[in-house]
Parts: C-alpha cells; sequence; structure tokens
C-alpha cells in the first residue's frame, strides 16, 4: 500500500498548478462561460503541446504513455482551475475508447490528432428515457443491405456542439454498438442544453444518419459490457476534478477565516468556524482517499465496479457539503458573481449529477452488497 | 500509488483468518461484555492466547519480544480481528500504553512491563480522567508528592476502563503543587500497581446496565519511584503522543467491524420477511444499508492513509483527531441506521438466530452515546484539527 505521489506525478501536479494559475485566471473562467463555444482553443492548444491531451495514449499515437493514474492527478487540477471545455469529453470518453476498441486505421487516424489538440471528441450515450442503462435505448441503428441508419435521440453529450467526433452507443439487433459519427454526417443535429456551470451539454438528433461497418468501434454488440467501462473511467476522472475543486475550496475559505474580522477577532477563532472548517477538511480526505483509490483501480485494470461507485456516491455529496460549509463561513461576499466561490458550487453540483448521481451510485453498491 | 496488498500480506490475512476459524472468539469466557470489539467485551483467556501467538508485541523491537511487523501487519491483524469481533476491549489501549513506554521508558520499566503486556498477562487502564478534569486534563488534582523512596498519590480518577479487570494504571498526576508552575509543566505520568495498599477500584453501573468504568480512589499510595514513566512534571509534552496513538489504534478497528455488522444485516435484510416483501426490497432499508456502505469505507481509508503515513515515519499533526471524529461521527449514524432497520423487531423475542444480532444491535446503539466522549470529545479533536491542523488562530 502506498498513498504517496510519485516524482513525476508530483511534478505533474506542480506543472499543472502553476500553468493554469497565469493562463487561466478566474476572471477568464467566468468570461468563457458567456462564450458560446465554451472554451478557448488557444488554450487548448497549449495543453496539447505541453502533452497533456495525449498524456495517457500511447507513444505511437504521439502520446505520453502515461497511465490513467497520472491522468486523474492531472484533472484534480483542471477541477481546482475551474478549467471549462471537452478535456474529459475527448480524452476519457472519447480517446480512450477508440484506443480500446478501434481498428488500427481507426486509432491512426485519430489518435495522433487528438494529442495534437486538433480534434475534440465525444461520446452520446444517456437519452430521454435511459440515463445509462443500455438496455433501455431508443436510439437504433438499423442494418440495411450494406450499412446502418442511426436515428433517436441523445442528451447530455458534452462538448458536442463543438467535437469533430461523436461515438454514439445505440441499439443494434441483439445488443448495443458502438459507432465512430463524424459529426458533421448528413443528419447529425446538435442543440446547447440548459446549462448550470460552465459546461456545455447537448442535445443530438440522428436523423437516418447513414454508417458502414467501417464506422464501428469494438464491433457488433460489444457496446454494453463496454459501457460499463467507459462509465467507471468517467465517474473516477470526474471525482478527480471534483476532488480538486473541493482542495481549493477548503484553502480558500481558510484563508478567509484568517483574514476576516467580526467582532475584533479573525472569524477562524470561533469555534463554530473552525468546527465547519474541520468538517470540510475531514469530508475532503474522505473524498480524496475514495477517488484515489478508485482511479488506481481503474488504471491497474482491476475490478472497481464497488470502490468507483463508492467513491462517486461519496465525493457527489461530500463535494456539495463542502461547498456549502464554504459558503457558511464566507458570508454574503461569496454571493456575489465576482468571488470564485460560487463556480465551484456549480461544479459540485453538476459533478454530482453527471456520469451517475449518487442516488445511481447507491443503487450499484447495492447490488455488489448483494441486496 | 498502490492501493493493493503485497502476496506476503494477504498470506499473513489469511494466516490471522484461520487462527480466528481454529479458535473461534464467541467460544471464549468473557470477563466483561458480551460480544464485540470495542464495545467493551474483554477475555482474559482469549487476550493470553493472542499474546502466546506473539501477536500482541507484534511491531516491538526483538529484545522485548516482539517480531518488528511492520504497522500494516499491525493494521491487517487489527482489521481480521474486528471482523471477527474478538473480546479484547482493552487490547488498542494496552497496546497504545505498551507504545508508551517503549517511546519513554527507561530500560529497567522495559524490561519490567512489556514481556508481561506482550504475553497478554498485564492489562493496563487509562486513567487520566477525574470529576473535576475531563476534557480540561490539566485541571486534575490527583497529586503524587516525591518522597526519598516513592510518590505519595492521593486524590481520585473516573471513567477508569476496565480497571476492575486491569492490573497496573496508566496513572496522570500532578507532581509540581507551586500555584506559579505552568499547569503543562506539573503533571507526570506513572504506572500504578492496582495491588498497592491504598488503591480502591468501585466498578460504576453503566447506562447498559453492567459495569464497564470505575471509579478509583487513592489514599496515600506509595508508587516506587521507578515506576515514573518518562521525566518528572513533562507527562503534558507526551501526552500528544500518548493520545495520538490512543484516537487512532484504539478506532482503527472500527470500520471494519461496521463492516462486518453490515454484512450480517445484509443477510438478515435478504432472510426476513415483513408485510410480505423481503427487507433488502425495501427502498427505506437498501437506502439505509448503502449510506453505511459508502460512510464506513471512506472513514476506512481515511485510517488507511494514516497507518501509512505511520509506517513511513512521516508527522501527524491533525490527522488523529480527525479520524477519532470520523469514526465516531460515523459509528453513531451506523447504529442509529441498524436500530431503525430492524425496528420494532430490534425486540423481537430471541428464539431464532438473529437474537444475537438483535441483542447486540440494542447494545451497540447504546455504546455510541459514548463513543464521541472516549479519548476525548469530537468537540475537542475538532478544535485540535482546525487549529493544529489549518492553522486557525486559537484567539
Ligand atoms: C441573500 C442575501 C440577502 C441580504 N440582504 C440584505 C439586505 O437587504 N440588507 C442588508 O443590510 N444586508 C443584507 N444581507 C447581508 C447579511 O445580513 C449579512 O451577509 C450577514 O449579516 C453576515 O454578514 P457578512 O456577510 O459580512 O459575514 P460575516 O459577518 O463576515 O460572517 C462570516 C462568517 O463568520 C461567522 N461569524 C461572524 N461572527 C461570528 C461569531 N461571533 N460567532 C460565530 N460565528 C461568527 C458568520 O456566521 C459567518 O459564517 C444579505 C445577505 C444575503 C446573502
Ligand atoms: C466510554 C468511555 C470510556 C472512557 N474511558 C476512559 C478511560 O479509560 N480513562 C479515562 O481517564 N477517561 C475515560 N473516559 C473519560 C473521557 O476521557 C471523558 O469523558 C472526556 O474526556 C470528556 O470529559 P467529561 O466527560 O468530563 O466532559 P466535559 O469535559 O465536562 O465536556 C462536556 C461537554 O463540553 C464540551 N467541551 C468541553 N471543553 C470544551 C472546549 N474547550 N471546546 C468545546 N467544547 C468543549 C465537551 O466536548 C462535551 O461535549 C471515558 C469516557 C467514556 C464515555
Amino acid at each position: 500500500m502506498d498513498f504517496g505521489l510519485s516524482e513525476q506525478q508530483e511534478m505533474l501536479k506542480k506543472t499543472a498548478r502553476d500553468f493554469f494559475k497565469t493562463e487561466l485566471p478566474k476572471t477568464a473562467v467566468k468570461e468563457i462561460a458567456k462564450d458560446p463555444r465554451g472554451y478557448p482553443p488557444e488554450l487548448w492548444k497549449k495543453m496539447a503541446d505541453l502533452g497533456w491531451v495525449g498524456l495517457a495514449l500511447p507513444e505511437q499515437y504521439g502520446g505520453s504513455g502515461a497511465s490513467f493514474m497520472d491522468l486523474t492527478i492531472l484533472m484534480e487540477e483542471m477541477g481546482r482551475a475551474c478549467l471549462p471545455g471537452p478535456f474529459l469529453s475527448t480524452v476519457i470518453l472519447g480517446a480512450m475508447t477508440v484506443l480500446d476498441l478501434g481498428t488500427d486505421e481507426q486509432k491512426s487516424a485519430i489518435l495522433p490528432r487528438v494529442a495534437r489538440g486538433e480534434l475534440v471528441l465525444t461520446m452520446a450515450i444517456a437519452e430521454p428515457h435511459a440515463i445509462y442503462r443500455s438496455d433501455f435505448f431508443e436510439v437504433e441503428a438499423r442494418h440495411v443491405a450494406h450499412h446502418y441508419t442511426v436515428s433517436g435521440t441523445k442528451l447530455f453529450v458534452t462538448d458536442a456542439h463543438v467535437a469533430d467526433y461523436i461515438i454514439v452507443a445505440a441499439k443494434t439487433k441483439g445488443g448495443v454498438t458502438l459507432f465512430l459519427v463524424d459529426a458533421r454526417s448528413p443528419g447529425v443535429s446538435c442543440s446547447l442544453l440548459p446549462a448550470m456551470a460552465g459546461e456545455r451539454q447537448c442535445e443530438v438528433k440522428f436523423d437516418g444518419v447513414r454508417l458502414t461497418r467501417a464506422d464501428m468501434l469494438g464491433g457488433v454488440n460489444r457496446g454494453k459490457d463496454y459501457l460499463e467501462k467507459v462509465m467507471q473511467r468517467a465517474a473516477a476522472a470526474r471525482c478527480s476534478e471534483m476532488v480538486g475543486g473541493a482542495e481549493q475550496v477548503l484553502e480558500m475559505t481558510i484563508q478567509y477565516a484568517k483574514d476576516r474580522i467580526a467582532f475584533g477577532k479573525a472569524i477562524g477563532t470561533y469555534q463554530a468556524i473552525q468546527h465547519h472548517c474541520a468538517n470540510m477538511l475531514n469530508d475532503f480526505d474522505e473524498s480524496r482517499y475514495m477517488t484515489r483509490r478508485a482511479a488506481w483501480l481503474v488504471s491497474e485494470g482491476l475490478p472497481c465496479a464497488l470502490e468507483v461507485s463508492l467513491a462517486k456516491a461519496w465525493v457527489g455529496q461530500a463535494s456539495r457539503r463542502i461547498t456549502s460549509l464554504g459558503h457558511e463561513v464566507h458570508g454574503a461576499i461569496a454571493f456575489q458573481h465576482d468571488h470564485d466561490m460560487h463556480l465551484y458550487t456549480k461544479q459540485a453540483v453538476v459533478g454530482e449529477a453527471s456520469f451517475g448521481s449518487s442516488a445511481y451510485h447507491a443503487e450499484v453498491v447495492a447490488k455488489e452488497l448483494g441486496l | 500509488m498502490d492501493f493493493g496488498f503485497t502476496p506476503e500480506q494477504e498470506a499473513w490475512r489469511r494466516e490471522i483468518h484461520d487462527f480466528l476459524k481454529d479458535n473461534p472468539p464467541e467460544k471464549f469466557p468473557t470477563q466483561s461484555g458480551e460480544d464485540s470489539w470495542g464495545h467493551g467485551a474483554f477475555s482474559y483467556e482469549f487476550v493470553r492466547l493472542l499474546g502466546q501467538k506473539g501477536w500482541i508485541p507484534l511491531t516491538w523491537p526483538k529484545k522485548y519480544g516482539g517480531s518488528e511487523r511492520s504497522n500494516m501487519d499491525l493494521m491487517i491483524l487489527f482489521e481480521e480481528l474486528a471482523w471477527a469481533r474478538v473480546p479484547w476491549a482493552a487490547g488498542a489501549i494496552c497496546w497504545s500504553m505498551a507504545n508508551s513506554i517503549l517511546d519513554m521508558g527507561s530500560e529497567e520499566l522495559k524490561q519490567e512491563f512489556l514481556p508481561g503486556i506482550g504475553r497478554g498477562e498485564t492489562i493496563l487502564w487509562l486513567a487520566m480522567s477525574e470529576p473535576d478534569a475531563g476534557s480540561d486534563l490539566l485541571a486534575l488534582r490527583t497529586t503524587a508528592i516525591e518522597q526519598e523512596d516513592c510518590f505519595l498519590v492521593n486524590g481520585q480518577k473516573v471513567w477508569s476502563s476496565l480497571a476492575h479487570l486491569s492490573q497496573y494504571g496508566f496513572l496522570f498526576v500532578r507532581t509540581a503543587t507551586d500555584p506559579n508552575t505552568p499547569k503543562w509543566a506539573s503533571i507526570s505520568t506513572l504506572l500504578l500497581d492496582k495491588s498497592l495498599p491504598g488503591v480502591t477500584v468501585q466498578p460504576m453501573v453503566s447506562m447498559l446496565g453492567d459495569v464497564f468504568h470505575t471509579e478509583v480512589f487513592l489514599d496515600n499510595v506509595r508508587v516506587p519511584k521507578r515506576h515514573l514513566l518518562g521525566e518528572k512534571n513533562q507527562a503534558v509534552l507526551h501526552l500528544a503522543k500518548t493520545l495520538e496513538f490512543d484516537r487512532f489504534w484504539a478506532r482503527f478497528p472500527k470500520a471494519r467491524f461496521c463492516q462486518r455488522i453490515t454484512h450480517d444485516l445484509v443477510q438478515y435484510a435478504k432472510e426476513t420477511r415483513v408485510d410480505g416483501e423481503l427487507l433488502s426490497q425495501q427502498p427505506g432499508v437498501r437506502a439505509k444499508l448503502v449510506e453505511s456502505a459508502i460512510e464506513i469505507e471512506a472513514c476506512r481509508q481515511v485510517f488507511w492513509n494514516i497507518g501509512w503515513k505511520l509506517d513511513k515515519g512521516m508527522p501527524l499533526t491533525y490527522e488523529a483527531s480527525a479520524a477519532k471524529v470520523l469514526a465516531d461521527d460515523m459509528g453513531l449514524r451506523f447504529f442509529d441506521r441498524g436500530m431503525q432497520i430492524m425496528g420494532a423487531y430490534a425486540y423481537a423475542p430471541e428464539t431464532d438466530k438473529w437474537a444475537a444480532l438483535r441483542k447486540n444491535m440494542r447494545r451497540w446503539y447504546l455504546w455510541t452515546a459514548g463513543d464521541s466522549l472516549a479519548g476525548g470529545t469530537s468537540e475537542i479533536a475538532r478544535n485540535t484539527m482546525a487549529t493544529t491542523g489549518l492553522g486557525l488562530p486559537r484567539k
């Protein structure tokens, strides 16, 4: 057992923290939220040049060959920086899926360009009547003569409005199949959904989109089992971002408690405030270790269904408690747009709902317990 | 990063598991409590058997009968003992006091005490609290005046857990009585032989109806000078460490213990039908079991993290206090949910196979009224977290 980060991981974390501090001030985060694209392509390019977009891709595809664990350490810093944009969708949902399931041609065509920051990817899973359970999918890929036509509506597809490729999980005869769809294909249309934080989620409609066998990822009916893996990865990655955000909330709250004077003393001297801070610390520590363990299991390819769901269920609730206490200690100042606190509050709320809410993961835990 | 166990650690876990299978804890007579780890059950016979195996001094230096194993191995041992719910209430406490002796005892003192503790024959109790000195321990009034050949001790201790079953008290006393000496420089630790003239141990009946605590009256007790632990008047400096051990080790097994009970409750829910429906199918019951499972694991990860830090010799600041708060809050909610899952059936006739679980659940629930107080209250622990851990100003 070893809870420590490796030297390289420490380096990566520090580099990322410094990078975001200079490249992504919170004023920029707030500006970007108003931009319909939802992310600054220049920053994306810089991140790609640093090797972060291709961090966990093999060197042969222009990546750095790092582990999923390393990636989640980087994503903690992204959560801390409130980085908007398609990192999770491109890397975790898109590139890792292509890497696992793609043919040599698909991998060579897609992955090096992803690593260079030239392509944005995403995956379309949820639907109006199926959040993540593929048994209830309605989007269907019909086999007609030598091709497939895909029709139906997908929801909450992150960053689809800027994506070059969308991996769509569609019902096929006898199962679920994944297809790699060029987002500009005739019949694909995309509209933005309401947002809470700077996130961009879309409704994507597929209207008789014509595909061939060559667009398939991983073969016919391989989708269902693989989607579970996607969910585990995405949930672990989301937890990492939330843990990074929670750390920043804790730190800024402590600082504020030391600086703010009320009744002639720093509010941090009042025990009510001290105990709020202690409770935040405990929620944070638990979240971090649960998340890192889940990410490590994913990274090692070990069974992780229970541990990922334990983490996501916990972190979803704990980060909301942390932001809520953060607001309490800050008083009215953090209620204002100018303050940074609300960025984290929103991030935590959106994070809880994505890739399985706490309630969803609680049900996974129930099954794993044998209930 | 590595959240796995080595093959040697897995083998160690199996070894303990097999030992417990061959020596089922429920077969041992108990002298206190009825069932469960850390909730009062204690058996001399079981503790001595652990001693015979060499598992009490597991991490100690060889020359005191230990086998110099890692803290990780000790944690694995604690987890397995907790899962099996062994009757060794004072075990972890003894272990932490033995650590203090290792840490600051003279060679003579180590030779005198450690072998007996290691064999499970010498049991110690913690004699700190007094009627007017609980959280504010430094307000204690029991005095020990140094004489030519001994310390002359007078005073009264309270909440001394299991003193009636122990041989020695880990006794905090005031050795400097000059009112101008600061409190932190006036307190010492003595190892108190319970059989000395002038020591009276008076059992106290708890809200559970049996004896766990005692009051200890000290009337002109002559404690030999060699039984002074560490430097005179310097106990407060050592106290932080003693309490740290106590908070960490005494609670480390709790998560695993609660996981075991969750396991039993899941089984109970899957086999118990009420109003035509299995409890395991009832949303309210499922939700409570799952909430528990999640919270227990969150708590367990923090404990393993601290254990890993201890193993690496990393300094601890707030961690033991944080762990105490987490474990006791978790336990409070856990047993509360347990009682709710059983509902009226917690009081059903004790005729079926779940009788022991019901009876224990009622006891465990009542125990939680003391958990957050024992070892220093959760409020005091949060104060430590905020000031020592997070650097918030004290005034
Ligand atoms: C939605 C909203 C509407 C509002 N509307 C109005 C309005 O219409 N008119 C108006 O005048 N004001 C209004 N306010 C301001 C509100 O009254 C103040 O925010 C509130 O009194 C707290 O003051 P503060 O924000 O400066 O926080 P602070 O006083 O700085 O407090 C910060 C933190 O320290 C804690 N704290 C401070 N002193 C102590 C102590 N002695 N012991 C323990 N804890 C302590 C507080 O509880 C808080 O958690 C509004 C605020 C909000 C959020
Ligand atoms: C099950 C159990 C086992 C125990 N075993 C032992 C043992 O073996 N040996 C031993 O010596 N003692 C033992 N104790 C005693 C225990 O250490 C004390 O109960 C504890 O330190 C609290 O002291 P008190 O009960 O006098 O409460 P008090 O100190 O009077 O506290 C009452 C309340 O006030 C709060 N409070 C006090 N000071 C502050 C402060 N500065 N800030 C905020 N809140 C404060 C406390 O948190 C608590 O909620 C045991 C207690 C229990 C319940």
